[in-house]
């Protein structure tokens, strides 16, 4: 039996390919191509989401239970904590947001064997933000346990050995991770922290903790020093390990200890870095979407292609005795054959491509998470392998249907050519399945909509791809009937009859173009819409005209500004109003919420808020009645709107809303309120952390008051005082290019559905004319000129072309929609008001439609290189 | 106690830094930041650290708290539990104290002040033995004192001494076991040495103040890994230590004995191991009703049987079976088990093995027959690696 199934399969398949080389190649490299870029972008998301873990878990080790809070703690509270031995372990930590100034390195590499000053030193001077944390080395290794490399004793300096938790060597000195920025062991570098200057030893280079990497922008040093550093000498947190059945029982009797603190299991923090990866990975896995679409139709249309190339030869092998089930069996062998083909080449590239996007990847991970590179393990390579696995699979599913039809031709291949595939049938077929679909999608839509929750919208999204798949018979015949408009063209006659007649196959084509062209289409106007908001709503806000705040390396655990500053910038001559912005954060049902405050009176003069509910007049009732704004994304958290009343706990008076207006700068809940309202609610002795400095027109003597000057004097004039000022267009054109880099693999997307506009049009017209090749013959053969047959191709690509922008056009609006309002809206809160993207989307179709007619080439070299009398002998 | 300065003799009198006892355990820890410390004379690092000085007076509650400014300090409790069955335990219970830099105020926030406890017990009956150690910095939560409870802590492992010191509570959270005591003593603190110190070699400044709490009994509660919790009678040694003198490189460790016999009377002898001279011997002899009185060296003898007892963990030999005589009392001491090795292995912690154990002890005095029964707890140091010029 297996012999006889080898036997079928050489004859079927490699004898084949080996004959057709060309088709074979075009179909791996099609293949590899879909497999590499599924890979790549695996590997991508894996990298990211470790370099997320990099930075939220490894550094709290084994820990269970983060209690943390921006006010920090005092170090006398962890004397409540003393029960908690009986539990498990815990230990504090402090962290410090710090600037690399500069690193003096040892160019000699036994410099600390050497005392006698013979060695030189090279200051390179740095800017680059990087994170300090305080830990205790010595008592914490039940829950962080750092491996770290120093300098080993004797001779050989090079002879390192590792020490986990060295208790006293590293008390004055600084730990950075393997590879740092900062330097090596030896070293020394420069760091603002605290808003002062520091020098640092570095006395040993970190490997892992607990095994994992930690984050290259991060560098550590003793516990204690590191309070001495820091404001009011506080803790940042405290990471607690204990046994998991104990975790509900010791969290309240935290909860009791520290009532204005956060206190997250391992869970939250991991829901929070999935929340804040949500918008990245969703670009992300709409291009893995596609490329896996591309994969799956490229088997498709080689396999439909050399099915129909050896319908006499599969007719032949029944007639000889070989079962259908057993054609069945080759053919999708020969799918799985040329997956695992691709799929290892796709391998290679999607590693190579992996390593082009991490530049991109990187950039975006710095300017928008702050995060550092990431660096690929092992974990990267099992992406890629689950991606040449899926590969497979896809394969084979891609194969089911062409070797479905393959088993079903007729012995000696008796089956009528030139059958066509339309059917009304088809086409009622293809209505019924658009209103099933439809019926899913609007159950899904209803169901996000009623829990608020992007889940379901996922299912609206699956259900509006499958709506697409069937519109696209619906689509070709439409463009079938519109070409027979043109009576006096033969060709376009000549299209529309073959479109119709070829309208199954033509339909698989036009289904994953027009799915590929949709999600490239939506995701240009989600990115379009976002954008155009942002930049509304930044011209709206960021209206002063200098914004000064307490820079990185002083704005720590509480960055304030200075009162006396605060005065000396309201009264410089140059400024006529000045607002200042206080803020802190609370917990609110369990999530951390921003409180912030500025001077409602002079906001109303400016009007520096977008709203969704209310108008700038909501700043004025506020104040005057005690009430505050809340941020969009707070309203939507917490289902409240304007007019709703909220307590902040169940013992405080509650706060009543007076409008919710936009804000795009955190994911977190915002409640703003009038300075005064917050000084005698929250926190009467909170200082600003920034203030905006609104400056007028021109000054005594008349002259136009520009601000690049005035920010000019008072940067020189405050050099010392650690602040960090920028203009309101720095900010914007900050905000901006944080957004385009945060939006640059959309770009990929775009080139991506290029590609496959292009493979598609190439493979099908391929198909088709291989198929037609005797009815090309015969029409040649009765004089038809060689022009007429181009020209038939070339209709026939725009039928393609066409059908599948016809479809792209409501499934880019349609799914555009469930992006903005659905996915997005429910996901981190935002309302985004849509902006279509005309002359991109009209450039886009252009494209698309001379991509088409070149994809035409193919097929016309095809026809006008084939032997019109042996075909028809065979025939 | 006599001290042999004689100047004919220098080239055996070497200049031994001495702080005696735990130095094993703070081979690490007592590093300066920045590196291990040269062997160097106690003089020097004098300067750094308060000094064990003669003249000191002894007070009490406050020599019962942490001592703050002295380089090494612990609290020492070795003793026997007994189950009503015949059923015999040793303990240890020690919280260490270890400034890596002089921190005279007593502040967590200067940093460089550690505290360790380590928890040991023997069960003679299954011949088992556990060892537990915890490392933790001086730090609210983590390890200190509490004034307002006068409790020392490391982790939770805590030790309350009321200001009589008559009433000594100990809570040990060892990793295989738990253990509680509530011990009393009558005669109360007894100060070994003279004028307010005790030597530990031939260097001049080579002190320590220590003293010593040896009649402790009551009852402990002792639960091992997930069993039933017992109650027993306990018989407990306390020592107090605390100077800031270092061991020189010739000293390579000491063996250390304290013997509590059936007739009311108490020993305490050591000696420090000198590789390059001669040992130093010290001991003190405590009488029924708590008068304490030092031992001349040259009436003391310790006399190891040639046969080890060789550690499969460490590989380091041991002399587990001794003859001591100390004026005209000789003592045979043989240990209950061979294995009471503590060796922790824990990367992060002191990494110092010794050997500490509970033992039985037969004397006999002069030419009378007649032996008297006792127990005691033998510690030897140095037995793997030198402790020389570490401390």
């Amino acid at each position: 039996m297996m012999t006889g199934f080898r036997a079928i399969f050489r004859t079927l398949t490699t004898r084949y390919y080996r004959r057709q080389m060309g088709r074979f190649w075009l179909c791996i490299a099609g293949l590899s191509a879909g497999v590499a870029v599924a890979g790549a972008i695996n590997l991508t998301n894996s990298r990211v989401i470790e370099s997320f873990n990099e930075s939220v878990e490894t550094l709290a080790g084994n820990s269970n239970l983060r209690v943390s809070d921006e006010q920090g703690f005092a170090p006398e509270q962890l004397e409540q904590l003393r029960f908690l031995w009986d539990y498990g372990a815990f230990t504090p930590y402090v962290r410090l947001d710090g600037a690399l100034l500069a690193r003096s390195a040892n160019t000699e590499a036994d410099t600390r064997a050497n005392s006698d000053n013979q060695t030189s030193h090279a200051a390179k001077t740095e800017n680059r933000a990087i994170v300090l944390f305080g830990f205790d080395f010595t008592g914490a290794s039940r829950i962080r346990g750092l491996a770290i490399r120093k300098p080993g004793p004797g001779p050989d300096q090079e002879n390192k050995h590792r020490e986990q938790n060295p208790p006293a060597n590293f008390a004055n000195g600084l730990v950075v991770p393997q590879g740092s920025l900062l330097g090596k062991t030896g070293d020394t570098t420069r760091i603002m922290v605290g808003g002062r200057e520091q020098s640092f030893l570095i006395v040993g280079e970190l490997e892992n903790i607990n095994g994992r990497y930690p984050p290259l922008n991060t560098a550590y040093l003793d516990l204690t020093k590191a309070l001495q550093l820091s404001p009011r000498n506080r803790l940042s947190g405290i990471d607690v390990h204990v046994a998991p059945e104990n975790l509900e029982l010791v969290r309240p009797r935290l909860a009791e200890i520290f009532p204005g603190a956060m206190i997250q299991t391992v869970s939250e923090r991991q829901k929070i870095t999935s929340d804040m990866l949500a918008a990245f990975q969703m670009n992300l896995q709409a291009l893995g979407i596609v490329a896996l679409l591309v994969s799956a139709y490229l088997v498709y249309n080689t396999i439909n292609i050399s099915v129909i190339q050896r319908e006499g030869l599969i007719g032949s092998l029944l007639s000889l005795g070989a079962t259908p089930r057993q054609i069945f069996a080759a053919l999708i062998c020969e799918g799985v054959w040329l997956g695992a083909v691709g799929g290892v080449i796709g391998l290679a590239f999607g590693y190579g491509l992996s390593l082009l996007a991490s530049r991109e990847v990187d950039l975006t991970l710095e300017a928008v998470f702050r995060l550092d590179a990431v660096r690929s393990d092992a974990t990267g390579i099992f992406s890629l392998i689950v991606s040449f696995g899926l590969g497979l699979v896809f394969s084979a599913l891609a194969a089911w249907v062409p070797a479905y039809r393959g088993s079903r031709i007729p012995v000696a291949s008796l089956r009528r050519r030139g059958r066509s595939e339309f059917r009304p049938r088809v086409l009622w077929l293809g209505a019924a399945g658009v209103v099933l679909f439809l019926a899913i999608f609007w159950v899904c839509f209803a169901l996000a909509v009623y829990q608020q929750s992007p889940a379901p919208g996922y299912g609206s999204v699956a259900a509006l791809v499958g709506i697409l798949s069937m519109l696209a018979p619906l689509a070709i015949y439409l463009l079938a009937r519109l070409a027979r408009l043109f009576r006096h063209s033969g060709p376009a006659r000549l299209a529309a009859a073959a479109a119709r007649e070829h309208l199954i196959k033509l339909a698989v084509a036009v289904a994953a173009l027009g799915i590929a062209l949709s999600m490239a289409g939506a995701v240009s106007v989600m990115v379009h819409s976002f954008r155009t908001t942002v930049i509304n709503w930044l011209d709206t806000t960021v209206i002063a005209d200098i914004y000064i705040r307490a820079s990185s390396g002083s704005q720590n655990l509480n960055g304030e500004l200075d009162a006396q500053l605060v005065q000396k910038f309201r009264a410089h001559p140059a400024v006529a109003e000045a607002l200042t912005i206080r803020s802190t954060e609370r917990i609110f049902r369990g999530e951390m919420i921003r409180l912030g405050a500025n001077e409602f009176a002079i906001a109303e003069k400016y009007r520096p808020l977008s709203f969704v509910q209310g108008d700038a007049s909501a700043l004025t009732a506020a104040r005057t009645q005690g009430g505050v704004l809340v941020s969009e994304v707070f309203a939507n958290r917490f289902g409240l709107t304007r007019g709703d009343q909220f307590a902040l706990a169940p013992d405080e008076a509650p706060f009543q809303i007076f409008g919710v207006y936009r804000s795009y700068a955190s994911e977190r809940g915002f409640v703003l309120m009038d300075v005064d309202l917050f000084q005698k609610r929250i926190e009467p002795d909170r200082a600003p952390a920034g203030i905006a400095l609104y400056l007028k027109k021109t000054d005594a003597q008349n002259h136009a008051i520009e601000p690049e000057a005035v920010i000019r004097e008072l940067r020189d004039q405050y050099s010392d005082a650690a602040l960090d000022m920028s203009l309101s267009t720095e900010i914007r054109g900050q905000a901006i290019r944080i957004f385009n880099q945060t939006f640059r693999l959309t770009y990929i997307l775009q080139m991506i559905a290029g590609g496959i506009a292009a493979l598609s049009v190439i493979t099908t017209l391929t198909g088709l004319a291989l198929e037609r090749r005797r009815e090309f013959a015969t029409l040649q053969a009765l004089g038809a000129r060689p022009g007429l047959l181009d020209r038939a191709m070339a209709y026939e690509s725009q039928i393609i072309a066409w059908s599948a922008l016809l479809i792209a056009l409501p499934g880019s609006v349609l799914l555009s929609v469930l992006l903005i309002h659905v996915i997005n809206r429910y996901s981190f809160g935002w309302t985004i008001v849509t902006a279509i993207p005309y002359a991109d989307l009209i450039v886009a179709a252009l494209a698309i439609t001379i991509l088409a007619l070149g994809a035409a080439l193919v097929p016309i070299r095809l026809i006008r290189k084939q032997n019109i009398a042996r075909i028809l002998k065979q025939d | 106690m006599l001290l042999n300065q004689n100047k004919s003799r220098r080239p055996l009198v070497l200049k031994a830094a001495s702080t005696f006892a735990v130095a094993f355990a703070f081979t690490i820890l007592a590093l300066p930041a920045g590196g291990p410390i040269k062997s160097q004379p106690a003089n020097v690092r004098a300067t750094e650290f308060r000094l064990a000085e003669p003249g000191y007076r002894f007070q009490f509650p406050r020599d019962l708290r942490p001592r703050n400014g002295y380089r090494t300090s612990w609290w020492y409790y070795t003793g026997h539990l007994f189950a009503d069955d015949g059923g015999r335990f040793g303990f240890q219970f020690t919280i260490f104290k270890i400034e890596n830099a002089p921190n005279p105020d007593g502040n967590y926030l200067t940093g460089g002040v550690f505290f360790m406890a380590h928890l040991a017990l023997t069960d003679e009956q299954n011949r088992k033995y556990y060892f537990t150690e915890r490392l933790q910095r001086f730090f609210p939560g983590l390890a200190g004192y509490d004034a307002a409870t006068r409790t020392v802590y490391v982790e939770n492992n805590t030790l309350r001494i009321d200001d009589d010191a008559r009433n000594h509570r100990i809570a040990a959270r060892a990793e295989d076991f738990q253990l509680d005591l509530n011990l009393t003593s009558v005669i109360g603190p007894v100060v070994h040495g003279e004028n307010g110190v005790s030597r530990k070699g031939f260097e001049a400044r080579s002190f320590s103040h220590y003293f010593s709490i040896p009649d402790l009994s009551g009852a402990a509660t002792l639960k091992i890994g997930d069993g039933p919790a017992r109650t027993l009678r306990a018989k407990a040694w306390m020592d107090v230590e605390f100077g800031s003198n270092v061991l020189a490189k010739t000293q390579t460790g000491w063996d250390w004995l304290h013997v509590s016999l059936e007739n009311g009377m108490r020993y305490m002898i050591f000696r420090v191991r000198d590789n390059a001279g001669e040992d130093f011997y010290s001991a003190s002899v405590i009488t029924p009703d708590g008068r304490i009185r030092p031992v001349a060296a040259q009436r003391i003898r310790m006399i190891p049987e040639p046969r080890r007892w060789k550690s499969a963990a460490t590989g380091a030999q041991y002399p587990l079976h001794w003859k001591m005589i100390v004026e005209d009392t000789q003592l045979t001491v043989t240990p209950w088990i061979e294995a009471q090795e503590a060796h922790p292995s824990e990367p992060s912690g002191s990494r110092v093995s010794y050997w500490e154990g509970a033992v039985d002890v037969t004397a006999t005095q002069g030419v009378d027959v007649t032996a008297t029964q006792g127990v005691g707890y033998l510690e030897l140091t140095g037995y793997l690696r030198s402790m020389g010029g570490t401390l």
